[in-house]
């Protein structure tokens, strides 16, 4: 039950990165354009967003949260069949509309439910905060071998199964008794809906939280991006080079509990961490996946110490919690679509600005490389269509040398020549990526204001509040 | 904050400058496109060859070296330029000339590119030429053996390849065919045809110097 709830949690944020590594599949199928692309992202994460309070609203009473369960699960199931079978933007882009709320009521729903499942709130909220950080960094590796292995629709497709699994569990919770924990809360009438007063979120965490959310899109969106249509790499090359985030994601528990730090310390630490990595990712020194490696563990040892704990933080002893875990969802997935609006006008203009310095590097090569003037002035001619025809993607200078009648004694240079452009737009796509990187580094330094401003306690130590003694609205940053 | 809560960040610190340090110190920063070389650095001159489609390059790129000095700017941004006409124009805004400036300075560029490579004895005798002439001439058979059958060094009195080439680039008219539709496809059918052009009118200008004024005058000399 806990497994299939978990599971559940952990697909519908996997779904708000998991197209990642197919939006260049998509970009092509779908007939698209990069800045057009990008609202299957952030579509999802702006309806999840502002879906998830309002939904965690459905969720305030042991009944009803089963029952929002459900209605999000089957939602969630039909839209993502919905998205499956979609032969346009337009269609691929309001199935995720859909898909987000029925996630929104999943999401929440599943908070108090995995709460009842475990029979203890710390432990169920733990198991919801590490299912979501889990399917948030194995999203985009999810869907990058399911993308190359068979298509994008699959990436949809396969979660249709998957969440209805959750049905039975949700629906089974509905025979439980009410949790002591749930009675406590009535008792001091904290529900809304009871006309109690919820405890306003923690504003530090969940700033945090947005403010991370935002540059970790920029590691998994940009960097896939950049190695798929930039530097040319299959979506399997990709999808094996990004688990080093999942990966490191997982070691930072080790590192967590070897520093036996606090949250603040763990959410300062991981802000340093996730923009170290991603500033690192601006100044790579080649267009080798090998490069992007050790920035990626420092993203994802970042991930590790921050995500969790901050999201841990946010719940603790706030009530009721359906709402809080509300808060964070909204906090974190708002977050991602400030960072798409902020990041993509830059990387895309980005793309724009390195085409004259690509050209001008192409063109001297040209100029100097070994062939007969014949063969230059046809392949520059080429060359200038390949260029031409790029609507604002990496272009692929093979069709040139494929149109070009090359003699046979010229093949080798042709070839050396052929190495030396595809360098050089490895260059231009990497300088192409920079700022973007930098601004996106930037804004996970900018979380470390918010994190200096938590309550300084040990994430480990005995809560100090018992449920049943938390003040209703008490404001705490 | 006690040493051991600074600890953590501070380890995080290390990390990434220990990332970011051996990022730089394999040339992090400098994965950028190729910068475009300084025109109005001399480059130097190629090998010496019999070549006449290496000789010609060698004279447009020279040429367009020069003219990009000229004018300011770089021999790729120049070449990217010239084939478009809404370049052009860009290029004689930034630039602040005028388009036929602009032509003017690449066909400076070449007659001094013609000088340089000549007097660097980079422009091969005509004797050395003659298969590529005849080709351009399209000479044959006999009309090719004739040719051949000349000696060198009336060829090259005949035929001095720095004169052909100059008289070659004075007579074409750069506006005209940069504005043909077909593009940089219809530039090598045009170079060789002012190539031919002006081997025929240098052999003929040679010849008539070379006899009596009398007979010259009745050649049209």
């Amino acid at each position: 039950m806990v497994r299939v709830l978990s599971l559940a949690v952990g697909i519908v944020l996997a779904d708000s990165a998991i197209v990642t590594l197919a939006l260049p599949q998509i970009l092509r199928e779908l007939d698209a354009e990069v800045s057009e692309v990008a609202w299957v992202l952030t579509a999802y994460n702006l309806v999840l967003g502002l879906a998830a309070v309002p939904a965690a609203r459905m969720s305030l009473t042991a009944a009803r949260a089963p029952l929002a369960g459900v209605a999000g699960l089957i939602v969630f199931a039909a839209a993502s069949a919905a998205c499956a079978l979609a032969g346009s933007l337009e269609m691929l882009i309001g199935a995720r509309v859909v898909q987000a709320i029925g996630g929104a009521l999943v999401i929440t729903a599943c908070l108090e439910l995995l709460v009842q499942a475990t029979g203890d709130a710390h432990r169920g909220a733990a198991r919801w905060a590490t299912a979501g950080v889990i399917g948030a960094a194995v999203g985009p590796v999810a869907g990058g071998l399911l993308t190359e292995a068979l298509s994008w629709q699959a990436i949809f497709f396969v979660q249709v199964p998957l969440v209805l699994l959750a049905i039975p569990a949700a629906w089974a919770l509905r025979e439980r008794p009410e949790d002591p924990e749930w009675a406590a809360e009535a008792a001091t009438a904290v529900h809304p809906l009871q006309g109690g007063t919820a405890d306003r979120p923690r504003v530090a965490a969940n700033l945090a939280l947005a403010l991370l959310s935002a540059a970790l899109t920029a590691a998994l969106f940009l960097l896939v991006l950049l190695m798929i249509e930039g530097w040319q790499r299959s979506p399997t090359i990709t999808a094996i080079t990004v688990t080093v985030i999942p990966v490191a994601a997982i070691l930072s528990g080790t590192v967590a509990r070897l520093a036996q730090a606090s949250t603040r310390s763990e959410a300062v630490a991981g802000s340093i961490l996730i923009g170290g990595g991603l500033i690192a990712l601006a100044f790579l020194p080649g267009a080798e996946p090998a490069w992007t490696i050790a920035p990626q563990a420092l993203i994802g040892l970042g991930l590790g110490l921050t995500v969790e704990s901050l999201t841990a933080f946010a719940l603790r002893d706030r009530f009721p919690r359906a709402l809080q875990g509300g808060w964070t969802i909204a906090s974190r997935h708002l977050g991602i679509v400030v960072g798409l609006l902020i990041l993509t006008p830059i990387f895309v203009s980005g793309l724009t600005d390195a085409r004259a310095p690509a050209q001008q590097a192409i063109a001297g090569i040209v100029i100097d490389a070994p062939l007969p003037v014949s063969t230059k002035l046809t392949l520059a001619g080429e060359l200038g269509e390949q260029l031409d025809a790029e609507r604002g993607r990496v272009p692929d200078l093979a069709p040139a040398f494929e149109a070009t009648p090359i003699a046979p004694a010229d093949r080798r240079e042709a070839s050396a020549l052929a190495v030396q452009l595809d360098d050089q737009l490895e260059r231009a796509a990497t300088q192409a990526f920079q700022n973007a990187f930098l601004v996106a580094g930037l804004l996970a330094l900018l979380a470390i204001v918010p994190a200096l401003l938590i309550r300084d306690v040990d994430r480990r130590e005995p809560d100090d509040h018992a449920p049943t003694q938390a003040t209703p609205g008490t404001v705490t940053a | 904050m006690t040493l051991r809560r600074f600890m953590l960040p501070g380890a995080a610190l290390v990390a990434v400058l220990a990332v970011l340090g051996m990022q730089f110190a394999f040339g992090g920063g400098d994965f950028v496109p190729s910068a475009a070389a300084d025109p109005c650095v001399e480059r130097p001159l190629g090998p010496v060859t019999t070549d006449l489609d290496q000789v010609t390059q060698a004279v447009v790129v020279g040429g367009v070296q020069d003219a990009a000095c000229a004018l300011g700017t770089s021999r790729e941004s120049l070449l990217l330029a010239l084939p478009n006409a809404t370049d052009r124009a860009a290029l004689a805004q930034q630039t602040g000339k005028t388009e036929d400036e602009i032509l003017a300075a690449v066909k400076a560029g070449m007659l001094a590119s013609v000088d340089r490579l000549d007097q660097g004895g980079r422009i091969p005798p005509a004797s050395g030429l003659v298969d590529a002439y005849a080709s351009e001439l399209g000479l044959s058979g006999l009309a090719l053996q004739a040719v051949k059958s000349v000696p060198p060094e009336m060829i090259d009195r005949l035929l001095p390849t720095g004169a052909v080439v100059r008289r070659a680039i004075e007579g074409l008219d750069l506006a005209e065919l940069l504005s043909d539709a077909d593009g940089p496809d219809a530039w090598e059918p045009a170079l060789r045809s002012a190539i031919r052009d002006a081997a025929i009118a240098e052999v003929k200008e040679q010849i008539l110097d070379q006899l009596p004024s009398s007979l010259s005058s009745v050649f049209g000399g």
